[in-house]
């Protein structure tokens, strides 16, 4: 808690903060970060497998490659969940299988699988964005204020 | 029982896998003697790769680069390559830098340059394509089309 807010309390509630943070358990921060990063690290490896694939046996450039291969981490994402699997990958891993586009897959699914019982339109179709609505949401956004960026650099600042 | 079936296994599959391997090298020998002798030589003296390998051996020079391969007909140069893992922050600039060279180099060629790696693959395949079975320059021309098609994609 911040020092500010702190001062606020009566001393009983002072007493109190210092004897429950002694108590309390710590979160294990070294080991979860090393489990994100070897899961994440993972994950992406698969990713790049998939992406060579595409490249060899396909038309597909380096350049190219990206959109098949973030639909394929995807959709194995999406079925991972719906199996019940990913929701353990996830226990492990944490941010490790949060962060990598298979999340996405993965809060989609989960919350239509959620909301099923809701029905399909008023459960299913109303709350299956539920989390990954902000995720498109932002990323447009950031794309979009990116791209101002990028082109107000090159137009004016002479950059690129 | 299990371990001499897989002994019989064993030895029919060297037997016969030797067998072939001569067969085949015979056969490419064969090939080898029959275009040496015959039409082989005209199509070479079209599609001699000359420039195709000053333009490797120029290349392949630079501190950034990993890898080259180039094939080339009478008009067009295609020329891939790999560029160092650490030098690829400067991958635009290394492309313009090798892009100048080659048309320094060879004013009467179409250059066609690529650091991408489905392009270098296709490149290597071609130049074997080339050099083994000798396809005529109506396919080359057609296959580098297709790879300078395929390097302008983006999306």
């Amino acid at each position: 808690m911040a020092n500010e807010k702190r001062k606020n309390l009566t001393p009983v509630q002072q007493e109190y903060h210092l004897f429950e943070k002694e108590r309390e358990t710590k979160r294990p921060l070294f080991k979860n970060c090393v489990r994100a990063f070897l899961v994440g690290g993972l994950i992406c490896v698969i990713g790049q497998a998939v992406s060579y694939f595409y490249m060899y046996f396909f038309d597909f450039t380096e350049q190219t490659v990206g959109n098949p291969t973030v639909a394929t981490m995807v959709f194995i994402s999406m079925i991972l969940t719906g199996i019940g699997v990913y929701d353990r990958i996830a226990q492990f891993a944490g941010a490790g299988s949060a962060v990598p586009v298979t999340g996405f897959g993965n809060a989609v699914i989960s919350a239509a699988i959620e909301h099923r019982t809701e029905g399909f339109v008023l459960g299913v179709g109303a709350n299956m964005f539920k989390l990954a609505g902000s995720v498109i949401l932002f990323g447009t956004f950031a794309a979009f204020v990116v791209a101002l960026v990028k082109t107000i650099l090159i137009q004016w600042g002479g950059l690129g | 029982m299990l371990k001499k079936l897989f002994l019989v296994l064993f030895i029919f599959s060297i037997l016969f896998g030797c067998a072939k391997e001569k067969e085949n090298q015979q056969q490419s020998l064969q090939n080898f003697n029959i275009t040496r002798t015959s039409t082989k030589e005209t199509a070479d003296a079209h599609l001699n790769q000359t420039a195709a390998k000053q333009a490797v051996q120029r290349i392949s020079q630079k501190r950034e680069v990993k890898d080259v391969v180039a094939v080339n007909t009478k008009k067009k140069l295609l020329l891939a390559y790999q560029v160092k893992h650490l030098q690829r922050f400067r991958m635009k600039q290394i492309e313009k830098e090798v892009k100048e060279e080659l048309e320094n180099l060879f004013p009467d060629y179409d250059v066609i340059i690529s650091s991408d790696m489905k392009l270098f693959w296709k490149t290597e395949e071609l130049k074997r394509k080339l050099s083994k079975d000798g396809i005529n320059e109506k396919e080359v021309n057609k296959q580098i089309k297709k790879l300078e098609k395929l390097s302008n994609e983006l999306t």
